[in-house]
């Protein structure tokens, strides 16, 4: 059986696509002709690594007239990363507590 | 597989038992969790907890092994959709005793978006290099 997530990770593996993906994520959308002409590799080139973005699920191509502009879709992940950095400066805000009052405390009982 | 999960560990100066205390008790608990705790401390007790921002989180012990494991799930007050489970673990060090945090997203976030996000942080990484 195949497992579903492969293309994904396949798409992540590479760092051409990495670094695509980023740039869309920042940039916004942008045509492969566009995203080429910064790059050393040929416009046929981008395509082929955009369109393994669009297989894993992370962008997707939008026609606009003549050219297709891709978008990335990182709802998921920005869901997912936004809770993790929120909870993790929660609990370095709650520790910062726990350590202060650990030490105003010393040897003795917590709570007088 | 990995789960979104947040892990803290502090060192502190105080022996064990105090820090027990301040992780398990509420008026400890109230010294450094939140503003404001009642906690009902025994399997299947429940509570309330006000955070420091002000937001109110309902509160439910899962598991209590005395001077050592606490868990308890939480979730913003009238929202338990948005549940996430907390585990505090006490140990006795050298210097003092260390307190481990562990907070994992319990439904917000589906297994595939977790999986994801792992890669999504290396590649985060790597992009600031």
């Amino acid at each position: 059986m195949t497992d579903p997530l492969d293309p994904l990770f396949d798409a992540l593996a590479d760092p051409t696509r990495r670094a695509l993906l980023l740039r869309l994520v920042r940039d916004g959308p942008d045509t492969a002709s566009h995203m080429a002409a910064d790059l050393p590799m040929t416009r046929q080139a981008v395509v082929k690594h955009l369109q393994a973005l669009v297989d894993a699920g992370l962008a997707v191509p939008e026609r606009r007239g003549r050219e297709v502009r891709y978008r990335a879709v990182p709802e998921p992940l920005v869901d997912a990363v936004r809770w993790l950095v929120a909870a993790g400066a929660h609990w370095d805000q709650r520790l910062d507590r726990l350590e202060r009052a650990t030490r105003r405390d010393g040897r003795r009982s917590a709570v007088p | 597989m990995e789960r979104t999960t947040v892990r803290r560990t502090a060192e502190l100066d105080c022996d064990a038992a105090t820090l027990w205390h301040l992780v398990s008790a509420a008026e400890g608990l109230g010294t450094w969790l939140g503003e404001d705790v009642h906690l009902d401390l025994r399997v299947g007790g429940s509570g309330r907890l006000v955070d420091d921002d002000g937001a109110a989180r309902d509160v439910r012990v899962t598991e209590l092994i005395d001077g050592q494991h606490l868990a308890f799930t939480w979730w913003p007050a009238g929202d338990d959709g948005a549940s996430s489970d907390v585990v505090f673990t006490v140990e006795e060090t050298d210097t003092g005793s260390r307190l481990v945090v562990t907070e994992t997203a319990a439904n917000a976030l589906g297994s595939w978006e977790t999986r994801v996000v792992s890669l999504w942080l290396s590649v985060c990484s790597l992009a600031r290099v």
